[in-house]
């Protein structure tokens, strides 16, 4: 509550004084155009800060924007008649240049971080007030402008590597920065354009438009940017989520195949072993006694199995999609052909999320939708992998009825992905999900990456338990 | 009489087994719980068959059994791993498709007589 009002104070401040710098600025008979538009930027900086301040109060992009929003108008402050109003305007005119600066480069997390980048920032910082200093006490303009373009240059080179180096993800995120450094050089080109090479005055007042425009967008970049953070980091916290809830699965699979699977197993030897050092001549009641007790724990087995593998299966972990998928459709009860590229591994969230969204399609399938026939199709298109799941059956299915569909599109969407499903009725269901593959370092198998080779595997019978060769 | 090796880590399994396969007219020479005494043990033993657990702590069963299958052997006609598991086989489809081992029959099934049958149908 006491930062809402804390808020609220800040901004009618900031108001306030952007107002009276302005009508210092009309006093001095600049075009009340050029004047409206000063004070719009300096406000959307400001209220933008603010703004950011309620959405995201850890983060100190929001101080950032505030200081390039005050900082704004005391650059106006020059054409006053007060002699201490007018110095301060002079040696603190570039009071916004300074936060502009910091805050491209501590966006989006609100900290500068990196050697290169906490110079910059120092060199804007007190260069420019030294360069002011200097230009109040001599009106020498040489050493600003020589500072303003090293930290031009500087933030031309940092912004674009540190795009070209950041995840996918923060990329994503990192437009307002590359849009605000982008306006800052078209500004410059402009304002060269207009002083050295003179063109004409119409033309001029096109592209002072066009630069004011561009230094709008950016304090609404940074705002639109801070959205777009918060939505990227619950997004994040949720594949989080997805990663430890798979591998606490698999956690859990291990220590119930290593626990009781192998006592259970154990026993039913033990069982074996016994019945035949009784032989032939075992009473009757014993003998029953003893094979219902090995049928007991046989079912036991299956069914702490299928648990285990419910969980998460071990062939998922072993052998990747293919193997998992094939296994799949070994133990439906409708024929299902699997298209998968064979031996390719993924990242481990990738794998169960589409295993689990072809398994759950799977069981919905067999229970719903009257199918002859399914299918499972995975693909990979570039930095996605495609998953379609398709049944000859009923069609017809309402994905707002039932929460086994938003389950699936939750669990794909945490990903970064995202799921469709068609059904119309009677011309069966497909349920297509495009999952992102994470870049990863160093390729298990280059040659497996290499080639998108598909097998098909049918599974008309089910597969022996015992293999030979 | 055919002399066996049992490689699995958990010392109840190997206990049973073992009294359910001797009782079937297999000669057990030998247990070990890890890869590394399996390697030595199948050396110094050189036993006909070699039942192996596929999920050992320090090595992958598909590795070892790789290894055994070139140790020499007791058995004029090459040796016999048999790999198991309390996993069905479904789990290690692609492994077993491409594996050197004799075959693979899961734990809740093995018996002196599902081992023939393996041998039998490896022959045929």
């Amino acid at each position: 509550m006491r930062v809402r009002w804390l808020q609220f104070a800040v901004g009618a401040l900031g108001l306030g004084f952007g107002a009276a710098t302005e009508a210092i600025q009309i006093g001095l008979g600049v075009n009340a155009e050029r004047v409206l538009i000063d004070f719009v930027v300096g406000e959307t900086y400001l209220l933008g800060g603010l703004f950011a301040w309620g959405r995201q109060p850890r983060n100190r992009t929001w101080l950032l924007m505030v200081g390039v929003g005050s900082g704004w108008f005391v650059g106006n402050l020059a054409g006053s008649t007060d002699p201490v109003l007018h110095a301060i305007g002079i040696i603190f005119a570039d009071l916004d240049a300074i936060f502009l600066n910091a805050l491209i480069l501590a966006y989006p997390f609100g900290s500068v971080e990196g050697r290169a980048n906490r110079f910059v920032v120092a060199t804007a910082a007190f260069g420019l007030t030294a360069a002011n200093l200097l230009f109040y006490f001599t009106g020498n303009l040489a050493p600003n402008l020589v500072i303003g373009l090293f930290i031009t240059a500087a933030l031309a080179v940092l912004v674009p590597r540190r795009w070209w180096l950041a995840p996918p993800q923060l990329r994503r995120v990192l437009g307002p920065a590359v849009l605000a450094i982008s306006v800052v050089l078209l500004a410059i080109g402009i304002a060269i354009a207009i002083r050295l090479i003179g063109i004409s005055a119409e033309a001029s007042s096109v592209l002072l438009s066009i630069r004011d425009i561009g230094v709008l967008a950016i304090p609404i970049g940074f705002v639109v940017g801070s959205f777009q953070l918060v939505e990227e980091e619950l997004r994040m916290s949720r594949a989080r989520i997805v990663e430890a809830t798979d591998a606490e699965r698999r956690r859990l699979e291990r220590d119930l195949h290593d626990g009781a699977q192998q006592r259970f197993v154990s026993l039913s030897i033990a069982l074996r072993v016994l019945r035949s050092r009784l032989g032939p001549d075992v009473a009757p009641e014993v003998a029953r006694s003893m094979d219902s007790a090995s049928e007991e724990l046989k079912a036991g087995i299956t069914e702490l199995r299928e648990l285990a593998h419910g969980i998460h299966p071990a062939v998922l972990t072993g052998e990747g999609l293919a193997g998992a998928f094939a296994a799949l459709a070994e133990r439906s009860s409708i024929p299902i052909d699997v298209i998968c590229p064979a031996e390719r591994r993924f990242n481990p969230a990738v794998e169960a999320t589409t295993y689990f969204v072809a398994s759950e399609a799977l069981a919905n399938i067999e229970k719903h939708a009257s199918a002859s026939r399914a299918s499972i199709t995975v693909a990979i298109d570039g930095h996605r992998l495609r998953l379609q799941v398709q049944d000859d059956g009923l069609g017809g299915v309402d994905v707002s009825k039932g929460t086994g569909i938003v389950g699936l599109a939750d669990r794909v969407s945490a990903v970064g992905g995202r799921l469709d499903v068609t059904s119309g009725r009677g011309r069966g269901t497909t349920i297509a999900a495009t999952i992102p593959l994470p870049r990863e370092p160093a390729a298990r198998g280059t040659e497996e990456e290499a080639g998108d080779v598909g097998i098909t595997l049918s599974s008309d019978s089910p597969g022996a338990d015992t293999m030979t060769r | 009489m055919r002399t066996l090796l049992i490689v699995d880590d958990s010392a109840a399994f190997r206990r049973q087994i073992r009294t359910l396969l001797t009782g079937e007219g297999f000669d057990v020479v030998g247990e070990a719980a890890t890869g590394a005494t399996a390697l030595v043990a199948c050396r110094e033993l050189r036993p006909h068959l070699i039942l192996l657990d596929i999920g050992l702590p320090d090595v992958d069963g598909f590795d070892l059994a790789e290894q055994l299958m070139h140790e020499t052997t007791g058995d004029p006609e090459g040796r016999v791993v048999v790999l198991t598991s309390s996993r069905e086989a479904t789990t290690y489809r692609a492994r077993l498709q491409r594996t050197a081992a004799t075959g693979f029959i899961p734990k809740d099934e093995l018996s002196g007589q599902a081992i023939d049958a393996l041998l039998a149908a490896r022959s045929a």
